[in-house]
């Protein structure tokens, strides 16, 4: 043992025990003693002074310390939705929806919310690499011009992207590629649309995807279309869907049936669910294509032929407003699907040719060409940019690398680079120019927020500058929109004009180049009856996750930690079974069952158990196991117990891409079992058999009605609920003179898309803890998604329930907090006081709705360019407090010293919380219920409102409105 | 000797954390940074600036009264003054007068100061850029600082006719700006007692505690979220 001596450091004196003595009271009072001394010493001395340093030259129009917001586009992906970006002191802080913006209206998804970590992630790819080896922009230019060079005359470049949109950036593309001799533009998507294009193409004589005006649909039949999770414009379809349930009068509210064979947020929520397994999908459209078009034929073996035959009795009777919406990639079932919607007269009313959406432009056959001519030998340059395709194709990987040259634009490390010898990677869009048309004539921009904090550069800048060309990336990008765009447009005849106005708002409309044209029925091909699964064998659908989705998100922590809305899970890859299918297997939750099939090699995976799911099938999400989640090895506080979320250099998951279009799987225990991490352990409406009365009983937290029921009494949801006695906690003569904050929460509007919990988590400075921490449910989410079921099989109904603080107005946490550090305000905001918290957890023990979190760790804090991410205006706790929604309290704060400063009321709507604000079915309202008048006053005194667990008379701040559904009767 | 070490030891460690407890509890309270006074990167005068010339606090800390913030100036707004003034006057003068009787062109006097400032700025003695160096901003030192649980809005303060002085005390008398008040939570709430319709007050109103028109909040979460 080393001797202490006086040259060892003070704190290397304190841990190592004393030579000769054994750990007696009297050492440990000296080491005490001295350490007590130490401390109060250093307490006394001022904290250390913090540096202000201004601007040398202020701009003109951002004061400090005051936030500004700036209209651009989010390019998480290719959908194009309009984002307004909050930013203080030049530095971009929160993604918001852009109120007024043709494709998403105001509101953004959750991962167009957690994009903004990624502007901040110190882990992107800074500047271009060459075999792993940093280098200069000059380099990489030189050598992909010399390659060119030596291709001029003969040679095949290919450029493989992801949708791209931009009228400016497929002019560069162009530009590029016809230098080449033979240079072609690939594009795919990993979750692709590509045969509903090809299927327009043959009945419409086009290639597109039409948009759907969800709004104007009365009656909506989706068959394995998860519009409002993880399809091509979820924001946007979302919007109408809401929309059109809004109204709830029988003959008037619309009915949504669902037709799919795994749970998805769209499933659950649809007024007719039915299950139907993805082989039998092509026979029940037939089959609905030849009733619709009143050619009777029943049957064809399915269990839903009744409802088949329903539903084409009621889509007929909606024609002008109906639609079939299918997600199958079959461009068979695509024209069967289109002759469905020719006989409704969707199009021109419900589905648009003319103006047809463009965000998902991917094409399977030319990427299916373009894979043959890697096979060959023969692409001697391939530039990838946007996509991953040695992670999508993984059995192409050794085809990418016979490529002679392959450059990866990657912004962040990942299969394909790893093949790559040049690196070039793109920026981020919230640092960069960037340009999009994600329905045909719309037009929008993304401007610069920020100057780059990495070396990266645009798609765009480029290949510009490979096709030999200099000049700057905004000049260039004007140039183009002057001469390709600002022409097809006649009402602002001066482009500086036109051009101030597009990056001001985000978006212009321009005339479509799109013709709507007539159905052809000659282009409708016969969908073929795909075989079973063998008996005992299951069939494999793979199914994203919203959230995850493809995987081109899997490196950020808020979308790994993000439960699912529907399995519930955060860090997890996990199979889905039905309870049925689980049980046939002998397994259950969180057992680990192999999938095998011929030709591949096995896969494994725990079981998550979901009622609702066709019983022959089984679920794996895409999108996992990618190298960009072995960042996440350790991530979660460091501590005896704890586990890490992954070992190093281990992913999350496995890689099931090369599983697509395997339809039949054989799945097996293997007798291992992992813990799952759930942030919900309890799921039925119905009170299990042990806890109920003997007539069994029901939970009435959800409440919900048929429209049917709701027309005869308004009040209809309310059937047995229990009024409190009035019994009132403030004396009569307490002055409530201010506001009384409150929220109305729409159950028949949302559909669980957690684009709330991540704006939540973007504006409140919520830590991520990893997942050994989300097992032991100390998740820290202030806002979640519980989701409730009730039924069986076909009849399975799901209900999301967001659930935050309820601000009681009795609130039980106040009254046992022993040091007063949750209190109520004088305008009814239950108040948390992180400086006052000792953290004795009693409040969290106490509250009825388990919503209050406690920071049982300092959650890391450590990148310091990750940190530039946290919003300035809320406290980042520490170890030891509590803490829980504050409905945005920082929001409300200024909006109410803005309007003093101005000298004006705070207006009904000047606050938005931040879940409020991004919910695209606008299912929350937050305002003032003292004031009668206000939004959020006259939905809580609808007759739908109710509080949730009110008998406990705890007064909730929070009004929800009952679930209302539209099922026949 | 082992034992008298201890011993020793023991009873100084004793007597340094009860003169350290009873001086930190009995003098100042946690937080209380009243008279801190740090050095500057400029020994900029407020006494010279806001006493003897009178600029207003806004001027320079112009986003008071619309941000939380009351904002340090840019570089650029000092440069509305020192383009021209260059040092102090008498040296002027006496420059002027010395070249006047050598019947030469005065020579520009740039105060030590200021040339701080220009090279912060990287301007030479003519105000103009020097080429191939690189503006640094100045790195000023805070003097209030709130802990980072306090969210204080100057915007409020400013517009509701708080003076400057009521929270900094005199400045335009401080050669270098030292904090006068407490900043103490104790310290905050006196004056939002007073002025607050439902509470009850045994503060006087005063130069440091005035009294404002309007309900002035006391919830916890006016200033901790």
């Amino acid at each position: 043992m080393t001797k202490p001596g006086k040259d060892m450091r003070l704190d290397q004196q304190l841990v190592l025990p004393l030579e000769g003595e054994s750990s007696d009271r009297r050492s440990f009072l000296r080491l005490m003693g001295f350490g007590v001394a130490a401390g109060a010493l250093a307490s006394c001395s001022r904290a250390p002074t913090s540096n202000a340093v201004p601007w040398l030259t202020a701009p003109e129009d951002i004061t400090a310390g005051r936030a500004y917001r700036m209209a651009t586009t989010c390019a998480a992906c290719p959908t194009g939705c309009g984002a307004l970006v909050t930013c203080k002191d030049g530095r971009p802080l929160k993604m918001e929806g852009l109120v007024g913006h043709a494709v998403s209206a105001g509101a953004l998804c959750a991962i167009g919310q957690a994009s903004i970590l990624e502007l901040y992630d110190s882990q992107r790819i800074d500047g271009p690499q060459h075999g792993g080896k940093e280098a200069s922009w000059a380099d990489a230019d030189a050598a992909v011009i010399a390659t060119l060079e030596t291709l001029r005359a003969k040679g095949r470049v290919r450029l493989l992207t992801d949708t791209r949109t931009g009228p400016a950036t497929l002019g560069a593309i162009r530009n590029f590629l016809d230098r080449c001799q033979d240079g072609r533009h690939v594009m795919y998507d990993p979750l692709s649309c590509s045969a509903m294009a090809a299927a327009h193409l043959a009945t419409h004589g086009v290639r597109a995807v039409p948009r759907a005006d969800l709004a104007k649909v009365r009656v909506l039949a989706s068959f394995d279309a998860d519009f409002l999770g993880t399809w091509y414009s979820p924001v946007e379809h979302a919007r109408g869907w809401a929309a059109a349930r809004r109204e709830k009068k029988p003959g008037v509210h619309s009915r949504h049936w669902h037709f799919e064979s795994a749970m998805t947020v769209t499933g659950g929520v649809a007024d007719i669910r039915r299950r139907l397994a993805p082989h039998e999908i092509p026979t029940a459209i037939t089959i609905l294509a030849e009733l619709v078009e009143g050619r009777g034929r029943q049957g064809g073996g399915l269990a839903c032929a009744e409802d088949l035959a329903l539903l084409a009795a009621e889509l007929r009777a909606a024609k002008g407003s109906a639609l079939v919406l299918c997600g199958v990639n079959d461009s068979a079932v695509q024209t069967q699907v289109n002759r469905i919607n020719a006989a409704l007269g969707a199009y021109g009313t419900t589905l648009s040719m003319e103006s047809a959406s463009r965000q998902r432009l991917g094409d399977d056959a030319a990427l299916a060409t373009l894979f043959g001519e890697l096979d060959s030998g023969s692409v001697d340059l391939l530039i990838v940019a946007g996509v991953n395709p040695a992670f999508d194709h993984p059995d192409k990987a050794a085809a990418l690398a016979k490529a002679r040259m392959l450059v990866s634009l990657a912004t962040n490390p990942d299969e394909t680079s790893a093949l790559a010898q040049w690196i070039c990677p793109e920026s981020h869009f919230l640092e960069r120019w960037d340009d999009h048309e994600a329905v045909d004539g719309l037009v929008s921009v993304g401007q610069p927020l920020i100057r780059p904090l990495m070396n990266g550069r645009t798609l765009r800048m480029t290949l510009t500058r490979w096709s030999g060309e200099q000049g700057d990336e905004l000049a260039l990008l004007k140039q183009a929109f002057e001469s390709g765009v600002f022409p097809r447009q006649k009402e602002i005849a001066s482009f500086p004009r036109w051009w101030r106005d597009l990056v001001h708002s985000g978006s212009a409309r321009v005339a479509s180049r799109n013709k709507a044209t007539a159905f052809n029925a000659a282009g409708v091909q016969k969908a073929t009856h795909n075989a079973a699964p063998a008996p005992g064998a299951f069939a494999l659908v793979i199914a994203p996750k919203l959230g995850i989705l493809d995987g081109r998100h899997a490196h950020n922590p808020w979308l790994q930690e993000l439960s699912d809305p529907i399995s519930r899970l955060a860090w997890e890859c996990e199979a889905c079974l039905s309870p049925a299918a689980a049980a046939r297997l002998g397994v259950s939750e969180g057992d680990v069952v192999r999938l095998s099939a011929a030709g591949h090699e096995s896969l494994k995976a725990p079981v998550h158990i979901v009622p609702g799911q066709h019983d022959e099938v089984i679920t794996f999400p895409p999108g996992y196991g990618r190298k960009a989640t072995e960042r996440f090895a350790g991530i979660g506080p460091e501590w005896w117990e704890g586990k890490r979320t992954l070992a190093t250099g281990e992913r999350l998951g496995s890689n099931a891409a090369a599983w697509r279009g395997v339809a039949s799987v054989t799945v097996e225990r293997t007798g291992e079992h992992v813990d799952l991490a759930t942030v919900q352990d309890y799921r039925s409406l119905e009170v299990p058999a042990h806890l109920a009365p003997p007539h069994g009983a029901v939970r009435d937290h959800v409440r919900h009605a048929s429209v049917a029921a709701l027309a005869l009494d308004a009040h209809a949801a309310h059937a047995g609920l229990h009024h409190p006695a009035p019994l009132e906690l403030w004396s009569p003569d307490h002055a409530n003179a201010g506001p009384r904050w409150g929220l109305s929460i729409d159950l028949s509007a949302c559909n669980g898309c957690s684009a709330c919990v991540i704006a939540c988590q973007a504006e409140n400075n919520v830590p991520v803890v990893g997942r050994d921490e989300v097992q032991r449910h100390r998740e820290m989410a202030w806002i979640r998604i519980d989701r409730y079921e009730s039924g069986t099989g076909d009849d399975v109904v799901v209900h999301q329930q967001p659930m935050m603080c309820q601000h009681c107005g009795h609130a039980p946490c106040e009254s046992v907090c022993p040091v007063l550090a949750t209190v109520h305000s004088a305008d009814g905001l239950n108040q948390q006081v992180y400086n006052r918290c000792v953290g004795t957890r009693y409040c969290a023990n106490t509250c009825p709705y388990k919503v209050r979190r406690f920071n049982w760790f300092d959650y890391p804090h450590e990148d310091a360019l990750e940190n530039h991410a946290l919003n300035p205006d809320v406290t980042v706790r520490t170890r030891g407090v509590m803490e829980k929604c504050s409905l945005c309290v920082q929001r409300i704060q200024e909006a109410r010293l803005e309007a003093r400063r101005l000298g004006m009321p705070v207006a009904d709507g000047d606050i938005q919380t931040a879940c409020q604000q991004t919910c695209p079915t606008d299912a929350i309202v937050f305002g003032n219920l003292a004031d009668p008048k206000s939004a959020v006053a006259l939905l809580a005194a609808g007759g739908r409102s109710y509080r949730v667990l009110e008998e406990l008379n705890v007064a909730p701040s929070v009004h929800y409105l009952a679930d209302v559904r539209n099922p026949r009767a | 000797m082992q034992r008298w070490t201890s011993k020793t030891f023991l009873l100084i460690a004793a007597c340094l954390a009860c003169t350290a407890f009873v001086s930190t509890v009995s003098f100042t309270l946690p937080g209380n940074d009243a008279g801190h006074a740090p050095e500057q990167p400029i020994a900029y005068s407020h006494r010279l600036h806001a006493g003897e010339l009178g600029i207003d606090c806004q001027y320079c800390h112009f986003a008071a009264e619309r941000s939380p913030v009351a904002g340090i100036p840019p570089a650029s707004l000092c440069m509305n003054c020192h383009t021209s003034v260059t040092a102090a006057r008498d040296t002027v003068e006496a420059e002027k007068k010395a070249a006047e009787k050598e019947g030469r062109p005065p020579r520009t006097i740039i105060s030590p100061e200021l040339r701080k400032l220009y090279n912060a700025l990287a301007l030479d003695d003519e105000r103009k850029p020097i080429p191939g160096r690189k503006p640094e901003p100045l790195r000023w030192q805070r003097v209030h600082d709130l802990p980072d649980f306090v969210a204080f809005d100057h915007r409020v303060h400013v517009n509701r006719g708080v003076a400057c002085q009521a929270c900094h005390g005199a400045v335009q008398t401080m050669e270098r700006v030292s904090q006068v008040s407490t900043l103490t939570m104790g310290w905050c709430v006196e004056c939002h007692r007073l002025n607050n319709t439902t509470g009850k007050s045994a503060v006087e109103p005063g130069f440091n505690h005035p009294r404002v028109d309007g309900h002035v909040t006391t919830d916890c979460a006016a200033c901790h979220y």
